[in-house]
């Protein structure tokens, strides 16, 4: 492998193919690129707009919330922010967030490929995302939708005044560039590996893309269907849902939460990858327990679809429903329990790094083991009945979401920029941005813990006084969080113009996607790889003592 | 058997592409097996839960067009059975027949369902002001019978999409060079096909005394 | 086309398609009998029938290699959770 660090990034002339961000300049040669490289950044500059664009909704409603009286946004002005909010940050930055950017920008280099399997699918699947959210964006400008992101019946078909037919369409859209993508990461996984590449030397990163990608197959098709059924419902008369002929609006519910309890573990199974690559490397320690990690991965997708129903418990499920959903939900934890617990034995005796992107892992382990705590209250039924519906569900599931994904993301951002761009950023401004991030990120959500187990519902702009307190710390802390996000736009943004030059690999990391140039050339590697190790081999066999060595410890009495 | 096949591009040899197509499409397939399950799923709760009111809405259905239209999709799945065989055979003439063949029979398919539509309405059989009966299950039975049956016609016209781009790859002269996208336009008619077997009952034979 | 051809390509799906009417016309006309028993089990198991000659048959899922099965297969049991659970809350309201 061409790893000759004198070189650095700098593509020399004549020499070697060009880097794949010189591989063509004009728009045109970006708006039809199938190189998996360019559609990840395509992918990254389309998620960010709608980041954006949630965020703003996020601000709107922290303002409105500052005072107990609704006095900046109406009633509808305010069910319209939450709305677009959840909609906009589930299905247009989270779940596309790191498989179609990171995912796409580096599982075929990982796994010693030139690209996916389908590389013209790869490239649709991007339209289709924009043209998902044009249909999204539209039904935004002409007015708003207020169903909330779930979209739940009778209400959305029957009686809301809003345009909930484009948002439902404009989410069925991107359903299947989902599908798209699900469907050629695993069709790369199974059939592009680099000669020597077992499923068991896969890096962890590719693992999560992969079961992620299975959860995308297997359930988008299902919110497709739920959600072209509140179209006909709504647009033609067709009683579907509808009560007065015998339909049930929890069925729409079960449809519904089939795909989407299974969404949620589309956003965190890539941030499990992402914080695998970074502990390892910024820790110089091999994974504790690998194949335990893959197996935790594997059964996270396959029970993640059994635990719909803990969203119903209050209703009108039958009792006994409730009981086999509380009890999977229980389950779903341990394999959750077991990621937590290895990455922290990997810490174990590390030379840990408290560079940016591992300040970012740290920072996810500790929010989502928040999250994934506090998601056990709301397994168990009778403490959901008096949780469900208040700020405590919204911080529990902002610290899987926000604490857990959107920081893995960041960490993974800035542990691969050097990759992607050819540039390195300030180190010490990136640590600023992520300890500013995390601790924005609990000012802003513990308060909601402590609201939600007060009594304070959710989805209400106009609240009793006594939770004002409460209140004005989450909207200040938000306006933290909010730098924290900010920041990293312009450090990042001076690295690509003023940044130095990336070495190929600058972080030490064992991954095949370093041991190539930065930027990677359009066909990823100079020559084709023959992999014939085990990864995260940070440290040799036999040098550690047995205590350490984790593959081979003997057990001590 | 014709070995030659166009390499694409992340592709290094033929025998890794040749699994690569249908595995895509059937890993498709099962997607298009749960968005279909989500519709069943409601049918099969309106069934449970309506009982006799259901059925008493299904026996309106046209039992004559439904088993055309199910023998004419059988006959397309055939031809199109051949059609795929022959293009990996190297049989150019007889997979271009059986492809305009499959071509022909999708068409009539949806010019019959288009005739069984006209029947429907003429009869109110449409749920809304004028339905003939009025709110309850047997309003579900046609609202599932609207949704699936438009659902899976626009499943026909993507399939008589697919079919046609064969045709003219196949007009371009290189069809024995494209046998995997031949392989992945097959397999999904069949499916379509299949989704047409599994509403034919659910859908024309609830009804019968 | 050699007499080996003939039967791969154009025999062997027709063999198919024939049961396939075969079967059909067994369903319609189990469903005219009057009084008869089980008719929604069996116009469903006809119906898989048929659904399984066209997945093994003309869609060769008898000679696809065990990755592509699987594929296949995942549909069948992922859309079973979804029947499986739904119906676990219906029948015991």
């Amino acid at each position: 492998m061409n790893s000759d660090p004198t070189r650095g990034g700098i593509p020399e002339r004549g020499a070697e193919p060009p880097s794949y961000l010189r591989e063509g300049t004009t728009v045109r040669s970006w708006l039809t690129t199938t190189d998996h490289k360019r559609i990840g950044i395509l992918y990254a500059l389309a998620i960010t707009f709608f980041f954006a664009l949630g965020a703003v909704a996020a601000a709107l409603i922290r303002a409105e919330l500052v005072t107990p009286s609704g006095d900046f946004l109406t009633n509808d002005e305010y069910n319209q922010a939450f709305t677009l909010h959840g909609i906009v940050m589930v299905w247009f930055f989270l779940v596309p967030s790191i498989p179609a950017t990171l995912g796409n920008f580096l599982l075929p280099m990982m796994i010693g490929a030139k690209d996916v399997a389908f590389p013209r699918l790869n490239l649709m699947s991007w339209y289709v995302f924009m043209a998902g959210g044009l249909l999204a964006l539209f039904a935004i400008l002409a007015g708003g939708v207020d169903t909330g992101w779930t979209f739940y019946t009778p209400f959305s078909t029957l009686y809301s005044n809003s345009h909930v037919l484009l948002a439902a369409l404009g989410v069925f859209v991107v359903g299947f560039s989902s599908i798209a993508t699900g469907v050629n990461f695993i069709a790369t996984v199974h059939l592009l590996r680099a000669r020597g590449m077992t499923w068991m030397r896969l890096p962890l990163f590719v693992w999560a893309m992969y079961t992620t990608s299975l959860v995308m197959v297997l359930a988008t098709p299902v919110l497709a269907m739920s959600l072209l059924l509140v179209v006909a419902e709504r647009a033609f008369g067709l009683p579907i849902f509808d009560p007065r002929s015998g339909g049930d609006p929890l069925l729409f519910q079960h449809l519904f939460w089939f795909y989407s309890h299974p969404a949620v573990y589309i956003m965190v199974l890539p941030a499990f990858g992402v914080v695998s690559e970074i502990i390892t490397c910024e820790a110089r320690r091999r994974i504790f327990g690998y194949q335990f990690m893959v197996y935790a991965m594997v059964v996270i997708a396959v029970i993640g679809f059994m635990v719909w129903g803990h969203h119903m418990f209050v209703s009108g499920q039958s009792a006994f429903a409730s009981m086999v959903f509380s009890f999977l939900s229980f389950v779903i934890a341990v394999p959750s329990a077991i990621k937590v617990f290895n990455w922290t034995g990997t810490l174990y005796r590390g030379q840990i790094r408290f560079s940016a992107p591992m300040l970012y892992a740290l920072g996810f382990i500790g929010l989502f083991t928040i999250g994934g705590l506090t998601g056990l209250f709301l397994a168990s039924v009778p403490l959901d009945v008096h949780l469900t519906d208040t700020y405590f569900v919204v911080a529990h599931f902002h610290y899987i979401m926000v604490g857990g994904s959107v920081s893995a993301f960041f960490g993974g951002l800035h542990f691969w920029w050097p990759k992607i761009t050819g540039r390195l950023y300030s180190e010490r401004l990136a640590q600023f941005a992520a300890i500013s991030m995390f601790f924005g990120f609990n000012f802003t959500f513990f308060p909601q813990f402590i609201m939600g187990t007060m009594g304070m519902p959710r989805r209400y702009h106009d609240y009793p006084p006594e939770f004002q307190p409460w209140h004005v710390m989450s909207s200040v802390g938000a306006l933290v969080l909010g730098f924290g996000y900010l920041w990293p736009i312009f450090y990042l943004g001076w690295s690509l113009f003023r940044g130095e030059r990336a070495p190929a690999n600058p972080h030490g990391a064992t991954g095949l996607e370093w041991q190539t140039r930065s930027p990677p050339p359009k066909d990823n590697f100079d020559r084709l790889l023959v992999v014939d190790q085990e990864p995260y081999l940070y440290h040799p066999k036999e040098s550690t003592p047995d205590e350490v060595e984790q593959a081979h410890a003997k057990q001590k009495p | 058997m014709a070995e030659d096949l166009v390499l694409h591009e992340p592709f290094e040899e033929a025998a890794r592409q040749r699994i690569a197509v249908p595995f895509g499409v059937w890993s498709f397939l099962a997607t298009e097996c749960l968005f279909f399950g989500g519709i069943l799923l409601f049918y099969a709760y309106a069934r449970w839960h309506g009982g006799e009111a259901f059925t008493q809405g299904a026996k309106e259905a046209a039992v004559w067009y439904g088993t055309i239209n199910t023998a004419v999709l059988m006959t397309s799945s055939l031809t199109m059975a051949i059609a795929e065989r022959a293009t990996k055979g190297g049989f150019r003439v007889v997979a271009r027949w059986m492809l305009g063949g499959t071509l022909m029979l999708g068409l009539s398919f949806l010019v019959i369902k288009g005739f069984e539509y006209r029947k429907d309405v003429h009869e109110h059989l449409i749920p809304g002001p004028g339905f003939k009966f009025g709110q309850g299950p047997a309003a579900q039975f046609w609202a599932f019978y609207w949704t699936a049956t438009v659902t899976h016609a626009i499943h026909v016209t993507i399939g008589l999409g697919i079919i046609a781009r064969l045709l003219w790859i196949e007009r371009r002269g290189d069809l024995l060079l494209h046998a995997t996208s031949a392989q992945g336009g097959a397999l999904y008619w069949h499916l379509v096909d299949i989704v047409w077997v599994v509403l034919y009952p659910l859908l024309y034979l609830v009804g019968r005394p | 086309m050699t007499h080996e051809e003939r039967r791969e390509i154009v025999l062997a799906p027709l063999i198919v398609w024939a049961g396939l009417f075969v079967l059909l016309g067994l369903t319609w006309g189990y469903a005219y009998i009057p009084g008869a028993s089980a008719k929604v089990i069996v116009s469903l198991t006809i119906a898989l029938a048929k659904g399984a000659l066209i997945v093994a048959f003309f869609m060769q899922l008898r000679r696809a290699d065990g990755l592509t099965r699987l594929a296949a297969l995942a549909g069948i049991v992922w859309a079973s959770f979804l029947f499986l659970f739904t119906f676990a809350d219906f029948l015991t309201r």
